[in-house]
């Protein structure tokens, strides 16, 4: 793992103790429950800060058991890494549409969601994992989702039943993990060049079949919390190549200190259009290491 | 399979004691989709409740379940339309909170039984319990069972905040 991150041009001195030191803890505020005011009236003495990207995102500065307050059991507020709100503030859902989370559980993007859409339209919150459901549909729960459909499906086949039906889809992709090592070394335990692969190439099947699913027109957000260019640069020119209409879209966020997509990996030339991911790394920004690509099908 | 008649019968008792008993009105509820499942009452978006999808686990929130002689909202429910609620409300200052987050069963001192004065009628049943803490108006923890003075905390196993 090591060597690689040095292949990608990392200064491992500092890259590797920033991987492991915890991030700034976060929290999401949650509109369904409660207003911005009055959640951070209550939450005044944790001295929340702004992130910058996202009004509703706080930085606080000393640890909390965030779970254990009753702002956490009102569902008025979500614990989540900053950078795992990124996702869903690209995607920037909208009341009354249809959206697609493909890939939902534990479910804090499929609540940003809800919350975002002010519990209208539809929210499709789908997970393969029956070990996993529960979580989702907890989460759900507690947050107060009302417009949200649960299913118990493979992502790829989404693109044969519900083909051009969705305003946006978010697939935040099962991955590698490798940004996540502050938060549990578990990740270590499955890491290998050729667990790498074989997500990769189950990615690539998902990121077709999220494409498959948005309407002309709509916007679709792929995600992951690793570093490998394979996972991310690698998928999305895969998808490019398939559609090479598809778009990438610029992001650019407030306040975010982030790189743009690796341009070729052990000599592979990757689309030009993959310089608009948004990559995150530990060293560099204050939350767990990320990777975020805005697509856009053309109408 | 039960029928539309039956899954009809249980929405309105639901609704009927959501309204008696908390001065909810049904109508409300009719820019949702509400259905059953068993003698449960879910709530989702009207786009949530028509869309056609295999392997649906579930859609939207259930909000009460309607036993042989009365209705018991849900935690989720209680929290999510709580700002609804205009009798049977019953407030708890911070001990008594941290007691009903835990699921206990605690006396509590209802403000007719002090001669202090009474914001809302509160009779033995279902009650739906709030903290107003640093909050204006309060917000609704979830759904206690009256009986006397004793509050027992309807607050599922799964939910509960110990210590």
């Amino acid at each position: 793992m090591l060597a690689r991150f040095e292949e990608m041009g990392f200064d491992l001195s500092q890259f590797v103790p920033a991987l492991l030191r915890p991030p700034s803890q976060t929290f999401r505020i949650n509109t369904l429950k409660g207003s911005r005011d009055e959640v951070l009236k209550s939450l005044a003495y944790l001295e929340p800060e702004p992130v910058g990207w996202n009004d509703l995102v706080f930085r606080i500065k000393d640890r909390q058991k965030l779970g254990n307050l009753l702002e956490h059991f009102l569902g008025l507020i979500y614990a989540q890494d900053s950078s795992s709100t990124i996702p869903v503030t690209v995607l920037d859902p909208q009341p009354d549409e249809e959206i697609l989370d493909m890939a939902a559980a534990p479910g804090s993007k499929a609540t940003q969601i809800a919350a975002a859409m002010a519990n209208t339209g539809l929210l499709v919150a789908n997970d393969v994992s029956p070990k996993r459901i529960p979580s989702l549909t907890a989460n759900l729960d507690r947050s107060g989702v009302l417009n949200t459909v649960v299913t118990r499906l493979p992502g790829q086949s989404y693109g044969y039943i519900a083909a051009e039906r969705f305003d946006r889809v978010l697939i935040d992709a099962p991955c590698s993990s490798e940004g996540t090592l502050s938060r549990s070394l578990k990740a270590l335990e499955i890491w290998s060049t050729s667990a790498i692969k074989r997500l990769s190439a189950t990615q690539r099947k998902l990121i077709m079949s999220a494409y498959y699913c948005l309407k002309p027109g709509g916007v679709m957000v792929y995600s992951t919390c690793t570093f490998a260019p394979e996972e991310n640069e690698g998928t999305v020119s895969h998808l490019l190549n398939k559609f090479p209409d598809a778009i990438v879209e610029p992001t650019d966020l407030e306040g975010l200190n982030c790189q743009p997509g690796f341009s070729e990996w052990r000599g592979e030339e990757f689309n030009p259009a993959v310089k608009n991911i948004l990559r995150l790394f530990p060293h560099q920004h204050d939350g767990e290491g990320f990777c975020v690509a805005k697509i856009t099908k053309p109408k | 399979m039960r029928s539309k008649d039956h899954e009809a019968q249980v929405i309105a008792r639901a609704l009927a004691s959501l309204s008696e008993r908390f001065g909810i009105d049904p109508g409300y509820f009719r820019s949702y989709h509400l259905f059953t499942r068993r003698n449960d009452v879910w709530c989702c978006t009207h786009q949530a409740g028509e869309v056609e999808l295999p392997r649906i686990v579930r859609r939207g929130l259930r909000i009460a379940r309607v036993f042989e002689h009365s209705v018991r909202p849900t935690t989720n429910a209680a929290q999510l339309f709580g700002h609804l609620v205009k009798r049977n409300r019953v407030d708890l200052d911070e001990r008594e909170t941290k007691r009903f987050l835990a699921g206990q069963t605690q006396d509590i001192h209802l403000p007719e039984v002090e001669g202090g004065e009474c914001v809302t009628g509160v009779t033995g049943g279902f009650v739906v319990a709030f903290h107003k803490g640093r909050w204006t108006h309060g917000f609704a923890l979830g759904v206690g069972l009256l009986k006397g003075n004793k509050l027992k905390s309807q607050v599922p196993r799964s939910r509960r905040v110990i210590g």
